[in-house]
């Protein structure tokens, strides 16, 4: 004798069964770029998450594209870290963006290794809202470390990698390919948790106005 | 005032630090030397070391350290604080040949009942926290200094709460039982007593003819009927401990154990004087080096972000510093001092604040990543008002408390910067192809480092790049990335 078929119900109530609905909960911060945000499940850059961007070069307006929102965070009275940024930042420049330097942490370590261990203890921690870091070369399960502090902590993580890591696999929510345009960048989603893949051209104000 | 009393008989030992069961302290008075604590399961103090030396040739010896002594006090009257504000203790030295030296600390309790519940739980309260001190003793309860002594020491732990109580308890008692000199006890024995109840039946003025007005102001201090007077221990306003280790130590693993007690106290300490730190100095002493040469003390100065008093922060960031400290040589013994206090903010409940958990967070985590990383690699940023882009930026403590907005430069008339300074500005082969916006900075004489420079923005495979030329070599820097 057969088991009866199982109600609708029945099949939603196993915790095996994932519903898209509510897969798609993301909460996320505005960007400040509203052509990009209308593309970006929850409406901008994903909390507790990981976040990968693969600028084609360095200097193309990489920074422009996430400082609004560092601005924006920092003025709330938030705080955000920089690990192991390529080069020094300007605090002139960071002001000029309206950053609140008081609220930025620099980590500059000697060595790789610490900039990783450094990265994962912030995330973690919570304290700070958004973490950007410059990794060097990553695995797969420091990316998936990253990826639960992050959620650990709920923060922010901006990943600025080389854009030949983008054909690796990664457990990141949100992977982003960059490309100078004039004026501006060209923003490829090409991996989006809770979203459709998607292209879209950023209008950087900042880039056009001196360039 | 009702005094509780801890009698700690095997404190020459334990103020050493951590020491095995083979090892005792001796005392030494000319060509005697006898033990003094311990190995007590062994040997009773009081034994000559030469005997010692027949019976148990594996027991090691370590002389007493008078100092050592004095800190541990500290550090147990910093603890025994909490159960009240007047402190007395005493180390007595015994004058006699095989005599042993006495410990004795004294807190008043009277005026802590309440805020205990009661006796019975500031009691149970005091043995838990004495339990965890490493400390071995009795504690006596009584309304006087001396009562409470020798309750103490007798290890009659039952509390003796008003002075008419006192005769009572006395009576039965062998006059051994009082600290009193041997000549006097030889006395008093010779003339057939036996009780302390006998003696306190005799008429005082012949018993002070007889043995001193000393021996007669004991008693009636014992007793309650004459005022003791004694100066109240006060904490000292700097701290320093230092700890033995059991053998050497290669290994910073190793190093924890002591620190977690050393921390503990440091915290009782802190919480004693109602004071927080912020530095604070840990040196590792690596005794001599097998050619008898004495090796350089590793000092570690230890900085937090914030005020602390709490023992696990401080044992926290000790271990991060550790972690990635490799010993140039074993560690026969730690110092821990702290000279500079600074109250930590106190926790105030403000009912729409609710950064303030988060705050202390933030502060946890600079402390891990400056304890790990190092000063230099943990820093926050700040503006100089200067028009020399290499000087217009500095590297700021994160602890610093952040500058005024008012102090800030303006920053609305400057032209915009890029994001990214290249410092020091790179020397460029050959000039830019693509170069637009043009910007001029020159001066600084008055401080020795004049610049004479041309910004331009320039273009090189989509990434944005701010050079200069030099006006007087002509030569080309690159000095930022807009990035």
């Amino acid at each position: 004798m057969t088991a009866p078929a199982p109600t609708l119900s029945e099949v939603l109530s196993r915790p095996d069964v994932w519903r898209g609905s509510s897969f798609a909960r993301i909460t996320a911060e505005p960007s400040g770029h509203a052509e990009l945000d209308r593309k970006l499940p929850g409406g901008g850059w994903p909390v507790g998450a990981l976040t990968e961007l693969f600028p084609e070069a360095q200097g193309i307006g990489e920074m422009q594209l996430v400082l609004p929102w560092i601005a924006r965070l920092t003025q709330a009275g938030g705080r955000v870290a920089m690990v192991d940024p390529p080069h020094l930042p300007f605090a002139p420049a960071l002001a000029q963006s309206g950053v609140v330097l008081s609220r930025l942490l620099l980590v500059r370590p000697q060595s790789e290794d610490g900039g990783l261990w450094a990265t994962e203890q912030i995330l973690r921690a919570g304290p700070c809202g958004a973490v950007l870091a410059w990794p060097g070369r990553l695995g797969q399960v420091e990316l998936k470390r990253f990826q639960l502090a992050a959620e650990a902590g709920k923060t922010t993580a901006l990943m600025f990698r080389e854009p030949a890591a983008a054909a690796e696999f990664s457990p990141a929510a949100l992977r982003l390919k960059l490309a100078a345009r004039p004026g501006g960048l060209r923003v490829d989603i090409f991996k989006c948790r809770g979203g459709t893949p998607a292209a879209v051209d950023v209008l950087l104000p900042a880039l056009a106005a001196n360039g | 005032m009702l005094w509780l009393c801890l009698h700690l008989p095997q404190f020459a030992i334990e103020a050493l630090g951590e020491q095995g069961p083979d090892h005792v302290v001796t005392g030494r008075r000319g060509a005697r030397r006898w033990v003094i604590a311990g190995a007590v399961d062994r040997i009773a103090p009081g034994t000559d070391w030469g005997t010692v030396q027949t019976l148990h040739p594996d027991i090691r010896a370590a002389e007493r350290r008078p100092r050592a002594e004095r800190e541990a006090m500290t550090a147990l009257a910093a603890w025994a604080y909490r159960y009240g504000s007047e402190l007395v203790w005493e180390i007595t030295e015994s004058e006699l040949d095989y005599g042993l030296p006495c410990a004795l600390l004294w807190v008043d309790i009277g005026s802590s009942l309440k805020l205990f519940g009661g006796l019975d739980a500031l009691l149970a309260d005091f043995d838990a926290g004495f339990a965890d001190s490493g400390h071995v003793g009795q504690r006596g309860v009584a309304p006087t200094l001396e009562a409470a002594a020798v309750l103490a020491r007798l290890g009659l732990s039952r509390p003796i709460c008003d002075v008419t109580e006192l005769p009572a308890v006395f009576d039965s008692l062998p006059l051994a039982a009082l600290p009193l000199a041997p000549k006097v006890q030889d006395a008093l024995k010779a003339v057939g007593l036996s009780t302390v109840g006998e003696l306190l039946a005799l008429p005082a003025a012949p018993l002070a003819k007889r043995h001193g007005p000393a021996f007669t102001l004991y008693l009636d201090r014992l007793l309650g009927r004459r005022p003791d007077v004694r100066p109240r221990y006060r904490l000292p306003p700097k701290y320093q401990r230092r700890f033995d280790l059991l053998g050497e130590v290669e290994h910073s693993e190793g190093l924890l154990f002591p620190l977690q007690r050393m921390t503990r106290e440091l915290g009782h300490f802190l919480k004693a004087r109602d004071t927080g730190l912020q530095a604070f100095r840990l040196t590792l002493n690596h005794g001599r080096a097998s050619g008898g040469k004495p090796q350089p003390d590793t000092v570690l100065d230890l900085r937090l972000a914030s005020p602390a008093r709490d023992a696990e922060r401080l044992l926290r960031v000790l271990r991060e510093r550790l972690g990635r400290l490799p010993l140039p040589a074993p560690v026969r013994s730690l110092r821990l001092a702290a000279e500079q206090f600074i109250e930590p903010p106190t926790g105030q409940g403000d009912l729409f604040d609710s950064h303030a958990g988060d705050d202390e967070a933030w502060s946890q985590l600079v402390e891990k990543l400056i304890a790990r990383l190092g000063a230099d690699a943990v820093t926050a940023l700040g503006l100089i008002a200067d028009h020399r882009p290499e000087r217009s930026w500095r590297l700021r403590a994160c602890d610093a408390p952040p500058p005024s907005p008012s102090a800030a430069p303006s920053l609305a008339e400057l032209p915009p910067r890029p994001i990214w300074l290249i410092d020091p500005p790179k020397p460029l082969p050959a000039a830019p192809a693509r170069i637009a916006g043009f910007e001029r900075l020159e001066g600084g004489w008055w401080d020795g480092d004049d610049i004479q420079r041309d910004y331009y923005r320039s273009e090189v495979q989509g990434s944005g790049l701010w050079v200069y030329r030099d006006r007087r070599s002509e030569a080309w820097f690159l000095h930022g990335v807009w990035a």
